[in-house]
């Protein structure tokens, strides 16, 4: 039997100790432990595993930075595991290079399904996180799709755009750009054309969700 | 503990009532060679009618609310239940009617066990 290589990189010995007897009972994977960053790059080197189950509070500055560190430079299936983690972390493990991402109170049986998955070329996710990254490329996709928009524009209605989205009204506008208000109230004309928005509401959304990255339907 | 509640097994009984499985699969292999170790799920169901089915002689729960409907019950039967705070790494022990926070690791496995070998063995000495 071919046995796989697997680092797991937990500062909680409980995690590391549960990890190391369901791998030892199954037998197809010789286990590596790493208790902090430190650790964790020395097994990289070392040991080169096939795959890493980093946990989401590696110490000391957390799982997202060591994939940060180790997604360049690494040929290992890197995975990210924490509890009942929010949609920013998952998504900024998945961002920092992540190849995916398990809940800490996953079964054994799930952790092996995993496991043997990923040496398949499988992306482990658990299923309430797979609507969490659909969502998340359909944002990214809405915002590729804004910034397409706006480069209709020209730069001193972008400029004009920008001021709206912060609730100026066209007075202030037209003082801090130095031009007239009826210059402004025609550049917002041009803007709500181009962009197929209804509103100046609207355009203030659309712009302030360029921004944030989060855009919403009207606004697209 | 010459002789489990349940089973009249040489091996004390230790139920381990747990929602993170691999914190109960750590301690499982823990107890390896010294107890027979009954292992269960726990998603807030009857924990009291479980160890009466099980009868142990100790009792470990990683789950507040297991720790608080188990009290009871090891509180009837005179157990030892312990509650191993996973998030805070540390571990209370239920004790005559009353919970007190254990000198110990609670994140490693090994100290929770000795924890337990040593409550049990005080008893039976006692």
């Amino acid at each position: 039997m071919i046995q796989r290589r697997v680092l797991i990189a937990d500062g909680a010995p409980l995690f590391r100790s549960g990890v190391r007897h369901l791998l030892t009972r199954e037998g197809d994977f010789v286990l590596t432990e790493a208790a902090d960053f430190d650790e964790l790059m020395q097994a990289m080197e070392h040991e080169a595993p096939e795959i890493a189950l980093i946990d989401l509070d590696l110490p000391p500055s957390g799982g997202v930075a060591a994939v940060g560190h180790l997604a360049a430079q690494s040929a290992a299936r890197l995975v990210v595991w924490g509890f009942e983690a929010e949609r920013e972390k998952v998504l900024e493990a998945l961002t920092a290079g992540a190849d995916g991402f398990l809940d800490k109170a996953i079964s054994p049986t799930g952790l092996m399904r995993a496991l043997r998955g990923m040496s398949r070329g499988e992306t482990p996710l658990p299923r309430e996180l797979v609507t969490v990254v659909v969502d998340a490329v359909h944002d990214f996709e809405a915002r590729d799709r804004a910034r397409e928009r706006i480069v209709v524009l020209s730069a001193r209605e972008r400029e004009v755009l920008a001021l709206v989205a912060t609730g100026a009204r066209n007075r202030q506008i037209a003082g801090d750009l130095s031009i007239s208000e009826f210059t402004v109230k025609r550049h917002m004309q041009n803007i709500l054309k181009k962009l197929n928005l209804s509103s100046r509401t609207a355009a203030g959304a659309f712009y302030r969700g360029l921004e944030s990255g989060v855009t919403t339907e009207e606004a697209v | 503990m010459t002789e489990g509640q349940a089973t009249g097994a040489a091996l004390p009984v230790i139920a381990i009532l747990c929602r993170v499985p691999l914190v109960a699969e750590a301690l499982t292999g823990a107890f390896e060679g010294m107890a027979e170790v009954r292992s269960l799920p726990t998603h807030g169901g009857d924990t009291a009618g479980v160890l009466r089915w099980l009868r142990p002689d100790a009792v470990i729960v990683d789950d507040e609310r297991a720790a608080e409907s188990a009290a009871p019950y090891v509180s009837a039967e005179g157990g030892l239940l312990v509650h191993v705070s996973v998030a805070e790494g540390t571990v209370r022990l239920f004790q005559g009617e009353s919970w007190t926070v254990a000198d110990v690791d609670g994140s490693t496995p090994d100290a929770i066990r000795n924890l337990v070998i040593g409550s049990l063995l005080r008893r039976v000495t006692a």
